[in-house]
């Protein structure tokens, strides 16, 4: 299956890129579908590896991504910054295009430009200063854009878009091979599919926020998911995020940080909705903590696994576990999906307002109650059921009924 | 109203807003005081779960699971960035993980903090956590100031952010900041006629002077309220020997900007020029 994002969606992200991408700007970008003055210099040198000398060197292998196997790695190999054939470019940098070799070389001359005057990125933020402010101010920098601009963008044309030596994802996951394997895997996001696919969530130069985020996963993630018109790979409309966060006060804890990534996995999996480990996808099943792999991956598995506690779980009446009462079974266990809502609900611990009950579909309601020390559940699956934290001991007056 | 008068009633506030409210979080509120208690270290002897001055930070983690190996070495991270300042920090596992597996767990992070053993998770229990791994951090007075849960991305900075506001080192708008950081947008917001100047400048320098005059054109027919952009179109042309016409760009420069140095000096010495 694969879960996509309406095409629809996409263009104010891919604006954004578009507009923002500046390397490439302005007199670059405005050789887009002219073609550049066909005095243009044939093939200046390569910049080269990162090195602190001025640049030269011949032209290697095409292709940035294809080099960058390890990006650990404290060098790289130069990528080849040969210009291509002024008609297929679709964009050109400004000084290449008019033929001033001279205000990144040492020479003027187009058939022996000489060495770049200065190590590659002190050449270029000459005019693009601005990235000298920017790798200063952002925690989060791209150490491949740090090294040499060069590492993604052509500085002479491209037949891509931004002077990028290829398009994202391809650019990208030549250097992040397991985000490429992610991108394999059964389920996909639409998110790296369509529009600018890795920028449309990560800043290519440096962040603020971690993995080069644009923002946070979830004002990312609700960039598109707040809309009524997406669908999965199977046409099965996705949930607006916005519409039910605003209708559900109740947030669960990774929501509430904005931190959708701690469940689902944005570059693609095999598992349901992206989901970083297994989760049950029926109201009953045996209890296995392997089914529960992912709400495990923050949950004490303690919570179900013990049948009596005063620490694990709050959902207990006195020390008696009713997550274990409800979950524990061999059989028709209640997953976690039973009465708990993944993302919001109107009731405290994210309890569901209701659960499906028979074969028609008919919702039976959970009311529920959070009282002083513990809880009611009533008129529901059972009778009205009350439970209290509170442990009896001989010295206590209130017990546990 | 004595200070503890007032102190109780917000006590209670807390308590009660904490039993009562729909939004019950899975975990103790704000402002509840955390008992304090001697445990057994991991590393040998015992100690308080709590001092008695500074910001105190407890930082519940498992050895055997991801997310807890993820934010250990997060956690080794903002013990470095934060030290020298006044923090007690303190980790805290169950007491159903041996010290051998918590010691290999926290050295291959480089956790340096000492970590106390959860007798029957009592310490856990009494925070109502039902998740792992957290940060606490609670202040001098032992009041919770803030429960930071585990999050993929940011953790380290959220937690180094919450001690530096609790320490007055950074604002509430900083803090907010972190916790709601702005967009980093792609690249920067650069006008084209900025550009334009750019290359306008880099011609010049490079003497080529006709296509250093047409590029600051392009940028002042794109934004014409810049003075550094009229400044350069008036040595352009004055290294053209165009004197009378630069002056009219330094006065355009001089019109926005009636201190723009390079302005005054170009204006100054075409006129001085034109003397002659």
């Amino acid at each position: 299956m694969k879960a996509r994002i309406s095409a629809t969606l996409f263009p104010i992200l891919a604006a954004l890129v578009a507009l923002s991408l500046t390397l490439s700007a302005a007199p670059a970008l405005a050789a887009k579908g002219k073609k550049p003055d066909k005095k243009a210099p044939a093939a200046p040198a390569a910049p080269g590896k990162p090195s602190d000398k001025p640049a030269a060197g011949a032209p290697v292998e095409q292709g940035a991504g294809a080099n960058y196997k390890d990006i650990s790695a404290p060098q790289r190999k130069p990528v080849n910054v040969s210009p291509c054939d002024n008609k297929e470019a679709v964009s050109a940098h400004g000084p290449y295009a008019s033929g001033d070799c001279s205000i990144c070389h040492a020479k003027n001359d187009p058939k022996d430009p000489g060495p770049a005057q200065k190590p590659v990125n002190k050449v270029c933020f000459s005019c693009h200063d601005e990235f000298t402010d920017l790798f200063a101010s952002r925690k989060a920098r791209h150490i491949v854009a740090e090294e040499n601009c060069t590492n993604c963008h052509n500085p002479h044309n491209s037949k891509q878009p931004h002077l990028l030596v290829s398009r994202p994802p391809a650019l990208c996951v030549g250097c992040h091979t397991k985000i490429k394997s992610k991108m394999e895997a059964r389920v996909q996001h639409g998110a790296l599919t369509q529009g600018a696919s890795c920028v449309n969530c990560h800043n290519p130069h440096a962040s603020n926020i971690e993995k080069l985020l644009i923002a946070l996963p979830f004002d990312l993630c609700v960039n598109c998911h707040s809309k009524d018109d997406i669908t999965d790979g199977d046409g099965k409309k996705l949930v607006n995020f916005k519409t039910l966060l605003d209708d559900n006060p109740v947030h669960h804890a990774p929501v509430a940080d904005k931190d959708c990534s701690a469940c689902h996995q944005p570059h693609g999996g095999d598992n349901f909705r992206l989901l970083g480990e297994v989760y049950p996808a029926r109201f009953y099943a045996p209890f296995n903590p392997e089914n529960y792999a992912l709400c495990f991956e923050c949950h004490d598995s303690k919570m179900i696994s013990t049948k009596e506690t005063t620490t694990a779980t709050r959902f207990r009446n006195g020390n008696r576990n009713l997550h274990f009462v409800h979950v524990n079974k061999p059989d028709r266990g209640r997953t976690c999906r039973a009465c708990h809502e993944v993302h919001a609900s109107k009731q405290a611990f994210q309890v569901r307002d209701s659960v499906p009950f028979g074969s028609k579909g008919w919702l039976l309601q959970v009311n529920y109650k959070k009282n002083a020390d513990g809880g009611t559940c009533d008129k529901t699956c059972h009778t009205a059921k009350t439970y209290v934290n509170v442990v009896k001991t001989a010295g206590n007056a209130q017990a546990a009924p | 109203m004595t200070v503890a008068h007032r102190s109780l009633l917000m006590a209670c506030a807390v308590l009660w807003a904490g039993l009562h409210s729909p939004f019950a979080t899975a975990h103790a509120s704000n402002g509840t005081v955390i008992a304090d208690a001697e445990l057994a270290t991991v590393q040998g002897g015992k100690r308080h779960l709590l001092g008695k001055e500074g910001a105190q930070i407890l930082f519940f983690f498992r050895p055997d699971q991801d997310h807890s190996r993820d934010v250990m070495k997060q956690m080794a991270l903002c013990e470095r960035e934060l030290s020298g300042k006044p923090l007690r920090w303190t980790g805290i596992v169950s007491d159903r993980f041996t010290p051998a597996e918590v010691k290999t767990a926290i050295g291959e992070a480089g956790v340096a903090m000492p970590v106390l053993l959860d007798a029957g998770d009592a310490v856990y229990g009494a925070l109502e956590a039902a998740q792992l791994p957290f940060v606490v951090i609670a202040d001098g007075a032992h009041k919770l100031i803030a429960f930071v849960p585990f999050m993929k991305i940011n953790f380290c900075e959220t937690v180094k952010a919450r001690v530096l506001f609790q320490l007055g080192e950074i604002t509430e708008k900083q803090l907010a900041d972190v916790l709601s950081p702005p967009a980093s947008k792609v690249g920067v917001d650069l006008t084209a006629a900025r550009r334009y100047f750019k290359l306008a400048g880099m011609l010049f320098k490079s003497g080529n002077l006709e296509k250093a005059l047409e590029a600051v054109q392009k940028s002042l027919e794109i934004d014409a309220a810049q003075a550094p952009a009229h400044a350069l179109h008036g040595n352009i042309l004055s290294a053209q020997d165009k004197c009378k016409d630069a002056i009219v760009a330094f006065d355009k420069a001089l019109a926005l900007d009636a201190a723009h140095a390079e302005a005054l000096a170009g204006k100054q010495a075409c006129v001085d020029k034109l003397k002659k």
